[in-house]
């Protein structure tokens, strides 16, 4: 396979990925039951697994290519590794810990055990099976119940009972309950079971569930919080309008968002530090910023779809040396961020620009906007190229390459020195003005000069690197830029 | 959801995949500190954007 197969077009590494979590999955139950690390606290959870590996493969692969899948059974496997060959911890796991109280390596196990009992509600709800759990799941609302689209919604703590056909029985605040999807409740406090919205389009089909975020450790659900319950639905107007501009101008990316993207989420823009954000520990999940403008969120949908592949790609093999987890420092100067970054950082920025450029520049060539939406049209294709141009110096310059990585990072090269000759043919100048979407999705200019009119793209990149390249990586831009 | 991935089957990847899972096996339940290729030791990544708007 080339690589260009293996950055853009390849389906084989989604497969994968959710294969060699499933075999994760058999790893942990049989560890745990040959090694017993819990004494007999780990029987429930043996006699779970069994139902649900029983389970028709196609509703186990339903549960099981849902984001929370991943993150359970990840974490599943480094708690048991913890018990059986205690290894200081990296942080992730202390925050995971910490999130479900305990910094006891088998107590956590414990609680963690008790979360799969969420894959099983999931299972008797798609099955309609009786069950009562020998122990009741305690854990908190929200929560998603993976691979369907249903959330429990509320607050507090409460404790699952089991499942009664279609409905759960639950018990909260004291009280016994039994939860219907749909049913209404005249507080929105109290404990129910709803259907998050879906967007179908052709053949995508995409949750918007914020609750696939409530995780322990994750602090991303902070975003949600306050929302109201239409506040998901509200947003799928905008989302067809960006998928239709993808369409448009990037069809073939509409492809993977079929194979890989289970869950959006939306979040009001102001809302929390980040704009858009993807977890290699949700994948197939992400956070958009619902800022009104569909050119700026088909751009964050491809951007957080290429994180996500890269995800994927990047499990089957590193591209770069020496980014072992805690083993990276983030002294990089990237000209996407404000901060430093790590180099994983700036191949992950590298990567996904390349896609979004190419977006841009098909969204240019098209012609199909005007006035300030084609200013902004033409920002996003410039601005691309110089950002993408530093990003590629700075991975030639500081990073070390794995062999296969070698051959990947100069596709990458590639892949921008196409998008250069691309801005080139099209005609578009960095000396245009400078263009940006503000959080209410209002077009307006970048930032004025001295001269009270708008910076020019170039400008911008300029100081940009003036400001936060505090190491001076970059003190050579003109000849990095290389625009004459 | 008609995506063109194969379900899983378990008992299928159980032989399909004997050697990755008696590895993982053997990384849970042997010694420890032993190099390979750890699934748990695979770096975390979040990727977000803090890019500031206007």
């Amino acid at each position: 396979m080339d690589a260009h197969e293996i950055l853009w077009t390849d389906t084989g590494p989604y497969q994968q990925r959710y294969e060699k979590t499933a075999t994760a999955l058999m790893a942990v139950e049989r560890a745990l039951h040959l090694r017993r690390p819990l004494n007999g606290g780990e029987d429930e959870f043996l006699a779970l697994y069994t139902c649900l590996a029983a389970a028709p493969s196609e509703t186990f692969t339903t549960i099981w290519e849902d984001p929370f899948s991943y993150f359970w059974t990840r974490l599943a496997y480094e708690l048991t590794g913890w018990c059986l060959n205690p290894e200081p911890l990296p942080d992730v796991l202390k925050a995971y810990c910490a999130g479900l109280g305990t910094d006891e390596p088998h107590r956590a196990l414990a609680l963690h055990l008790e979360e799969f009992k969420k894959c099983i509600i999931a299972l008797d709800l798609i099955s309609g099976t009786h069950r009562r759990f020998d122990r009741p799941l305690r854990t908190e609302l929200p929560f998603s119940i993976p691979g369907t689209s249903l959330s429990m919604l509320g607050q507090g703590s409460i404790e699952v009972v089991g499942s009664n056909g279609r409905m759960l029985e639950v018990v909260h605040n004291g009280k016994s309950l039994q939860l219907r999807a749909g049913a209404a409740v005249s507080d929105s406090d109290r404990p129910r079971l709803v259907e998050c919205p879906l967007l179908r389009d052709q053949d995508l089909e995409i949750k918007l569930k914020p609750e696939t975020f409530n995780l322990p450790g994750l602090d991303a659900a902070r975003g949600f919080r306050g929302l109201s319950e239409n506040y998901q639905v509200q947003q799928t107007e905008l989302l067809r309008e960006a998928l239709a501009l993808i369409e448009r101008h990037q069809p073939a990316t509409l492809e993977h968002m079929r194979e890989l993207v289970q869950v959006i989420a939306f979040k009001p823009p102001g809302a929390d530090e980040y704009s858009n954000v993807s977890f290699s520990d949700v994948p197939g999940a992400f956070i958009l910023s619902a800022v009104r403008h569909p050119y700026w969120i088909a751009d964050g949908l491809i951007h957080e779809l290429l994180h996500n592949r890269l995800f994927f790609i990047l499990d089957g093999g590193e591209i770069l040396q020496d980014v072992r987890e805690t083993a990276e420092r983030s002294e990089f100067y990237s000209p996407w961020r404000d901060d430093l970054r790590p180099l994983s950082g700036l191949l992950h920025a590298v990567y996904v620009y390349v896609g979004v450029g190419k977006f841009w520049h098909a969204a240019c060539a098209s012609g199909e906007t005007t006035g300030i939406q084609r200013q902004y049209v033409e920002d996003q294709a410039v601005r691309a190229v110089l950002q993408l141009k530093i990003g590629i110096a700075q991975l030639r310059r500081h990073a070390r390459f794995t062999e296969s990585g070698i051959l990947l990072f100069r596709e990458l090269e590639r892949d921008v020195d196409s998008l250069a000759a691309s801005m080139r043919k099209l005609n578009l100048s960095p000396a245009a003005p400078g263009t940006t979407a503000r959080s209410d999705g209002q077009l307006v200019p970048f930032a004025m000069g001295n001269d009270g009119r708008p910076v020019s793209i170039l400008y911008s990149i300029q100081s940009h690197a003036e400001k936060f390249d505090v190491h001076r990586q970059c003190a050579n831009l003109t000849e990095i830029l290389n625009l004459d | 959801m008609t995506k063109k991935r194969s379900p899983i089957i378990l008992e299928k990847l159980k032989r399909d995949s004997a050697g990755k899972l008696e590895s993982m096996l053997a990384e849970l339940t042997e010694v420890p500190g032993k190099p390979g290729n750890k699934p748990s030791r695979r770096r975390r990544f979040i990727a977000s954007g803090k890019a500031h708007m206007a």
